[in-house]
């Protein structure tokens, strides 16, 4: 990056920071990472600064439109498109597990887990028991499963 | 950080081999930004959505070829929509929306401050309907999704040098249409946009 610096002169430096605040803005942070540098040389020069105020007005009116949210109900469309190559379970099995989940606290199901007692998880592609148990758990709410994926960690089970 | 059998192509890979809370961490990661992006170019909540469930079954298509071959996964999610959209922009050759559909307001804001919050983010957004597809797209991926100038020339299959040439000419652009308006789209903006540290 030192090497970068040492092309540009003076008033190259300057017309590289103008250049660079006209493309992204007055952050550094938005700047590419090989100009930075040039960021700390510049800051203090008072026409680089006046442009960079400049460039921050037009950064300011650009954030009073914020990015739009997804709601929950397409990622669960985006979901359900995921075919279904899983092996096919017992509806009842199921179902009587994912209640039994909703009562139980996650150290039963470990417990649980650690017997074996997972419909079916030797024949689903999953990375490890725990993660059979989350997908049996909560077939129907597998989203909220991978939000609250630290709970589990952070649950110890 | 993330584990290594927690990173995006490690979660296609497992996806593409019938893995459901793969594909679903992947769907929590990126149906956001994927959105966002998507919204930002088309501004119809229906459209963006549509686009976003699109890009993600083109996912789901190509989970089991997946083959890193340099490209991040987030960068192909971008690439597939950025397409979609034009494609949709093209098809309906609408450039403008006569009046988008509303944004859903901020619920911490009262009645008043979300119109007005809403009438300001119009405004923005008109401008950036006004601008050239290319401009609009390089502005949406390195301003709002603040993505680097290397992986938006990626996404859209154009140089560095070129994605700094677009940035400025729509920055010059939405300055000409936005400034002078900017008092009366400032006010009463200070508690929701974000401002730029000097």
């Amino acid at each position: 990056m030192a090497q970068q610096q040492s092309h540009y002169d003076g008033a190259e430096r300057l017309a590289r920071g103008r250049a660079l605040l006209e493309a992204y803005g007055a952050n550094p942070a938005q700047w590419p990472r090989e100009d930075a540098p040039l960021f700390e040389t510049l800051k203090s020069d008072p026409l680089f600064a006046a442009a960079r105020a400049e460039a921050a007005e037009l950064d300011e009116l650009l954030a009073v439109s914020p990015n739009a949210a997804a709601d929950d109900a397409l990622k669960t469309r985006i979901l359900a498109d995921f075919p279904a190559r899983g092996p096919a379970r017992s509806a009842g099995g199921a179902g009587w597990f994912r209640s039994f989940r909703r009562l139980a606290p996650a150290s039963a199901l470990a417990g649980l887990s650690a017997l074996g007692f997972v419909l079916g998880a030797s024949t689903v592609s999953v990375a490890s028991q725990d993660e059979a148990d989350i997908y049996y758990a909560f077939d129907t709410s597998i989203i909220e499963v991978a939000e609250g994926d630290a709970f589990w960690a952070e649950d110890g089970s | 950080m993330r584990g290594s059998d927690d990173t995006d192509e490690a979660l296609v890979e497992r996806a593409g081999r019938g893995d459901r809370l793969a594909a679903s961490k992947l769907v929590v990661r990126h149906t956001d930004r994927v959105f966002a992006a998507s919204y930002r170019m088309l501004r119809d909540r229906a459209a963006a959505e549509d686009v976003t469930q699109e890009t993600f079954l083109r996912l789901w298509k190509n989970a089991a070829k997946w083959r890193p071959q340099g490209a991040r996964i987030e960068t192909w999610l971008y690439r597939v929509a950025m397409n979609l959209c034009l494609d949709r922009l093209r098809r309906t050759k609408r450039e403008a929306p006569e009046e988008a559909a509303p944004e859903r307001a901020d619920p911490a804001l009262g009645a008043d401050e979300a119109m007005e919050a809403d009438e300001r983010r119009r405004a923005v957004d008109a401008a950036l309907a006004e601008l050239p597809e290319r401009q609009r797209e390089a502005i949406t991926l390195c301003h709002y999704q603040e993505l680097s100038n290397i992986e938006a020339a990626e996404i859209l299959g154009v140089s560095v040098e070129a994605i700094e040439s677009l940035l400025a000419r729509g920055r010059r652009a939405l300055r000409d249409k936005l400034m002078s308006r900017r008092a009366e789209l400032m006010e009463g903006a200070g508690n929701g946009a974000a401002t730029v540290a000097l």
